[in-house]
């Protein structure tokens, strides 16, 4: 469960500093390891800035993993978790015996998790950046379907000239589908409908100069 | 088991966990879980839109399945009684 994080900076305060802005955590919460201090060298030549290393202290009882333990042994659920830093958010890999249950419907229920332990965390305060969880690479293979999902459709509204309305899909989902075809010149989304029952709708959109030669499909 | 989630998930949740209180009723279907938290901390537990409820409601579910038993979770609204 050791959590670190390895910066550079110019000086080993300014290095500390981004780390623990990335991690989002106070300085009292974590361990620091200079792990070179910065050498000047000469007009720049040979100049090596700080490096440390920032280690989250164990005795933190509200970590992620931490509390989505306490979680899954309630909900009588063996599950290992791993934990990694992605450009300063928290990504945290489930691996159980049940990975449909933690998953549920469209991912419900990985995001039901998610949020509650969101809130959690943001109660406790220790880790003020937002927590990812994933099981069994659900997300990524979301993601990747959704972007297929995207493309596809794109090209019918292209060819057809005419509106295509998608299932009903959670927002982080319709999230997905507006970003991959935002660079999308030929196409515009938004979204129609209420709660869970909102929609992407995929329309034509006018070009201006008429190159739309150029809009190769995301 | 059901009430020691409800029982974690809200006092974790709340800015008064000794206020927090899980009411266990065996019903024949499904168990019933009534959960009473204090007033000012209701919005936490329900969270915007109601979302954090949802939530809570989802992860019971999910922890049903796996139990094989069903459980629902009312919110009761303190001082209501």
């Amino acid at each position: 469960m050791q959590q670190y994080i390895e910066m550079e900076g110019e000086t080993t305060e300014e290095a500390l500093n981004l780390a623990l802005e990335e991690l989002g955590v106070d300085r009292d919460l974590v361990n620091v390891k200079v792990l070179r201090e910065p050498t000047k060298g000469i007009l720049k030549l040979g100049a090596k800035p700080a490096q440390v290393r920032v280690t989250l202290k164990e005795d933190i009882s509200a970590t992620p993993e931490a509390v989505l333990d306490e979680i899954f042994s309630r909900m009588g659920i063996e599950a290992r978790i791993e934990s990694q830093i992605i450009d300063g958010s928290i990504h945290l890999a489930i691996r159980s015996d049940r990975p449909g249950l933690l998953i549920g419907r469209h991912g419900q229920t990985l995001d039901a998790i998610e949020h509650v332990l969101n809130c959690i965390l943001s109660k406790s305060s220790l880790v003020k950046r937002k927590v990812y969880i994933d099981a069994e690479g659900y997300r990524e293979r979301r993601e990747q379907m959704l972007v297929d999902l995207a493309s596809i459709t794109a090209k019918k509204v292209r060819d057809t000239e005419e509106e295509v309305v998608l299932d009903p899909m959670p927002p982080r989902d319709r999230r997905v589908v507006h970003l991959a075809l935002q660079p999308d010149k030929s196409v515009h989304t938004y979204s129609r409908g209420e709660g869970l029952m909102r929609y992407i709708v995929v329309t034509p959109r006018e070009v201006p100069n008429g190159d739309s030669e150029e809009n190769a499909a995301v | 088991m059901f009430k020691d989630l409800i029982e974690y998930i809200a006092t974790s949740l709340v800015d008064q966990p000794d206020q927090v209180k899980v009411h266990e009723v065996a019903g024949e279907k499904a168990t019933i879980l009534e959960l009473s938290v204090a007033e000012e901390d209701l919005g936490k537990i329900i969270g915007k839109h109601g979302r954090t409820l949802k939530s809570i409601r989802n992860i019971l579910y999910a922890a049903g399945i796996q139990a094989n038993k069903r459980a629902v979770l009312e919110l009761i609204e303190s001082g209501k009684d």
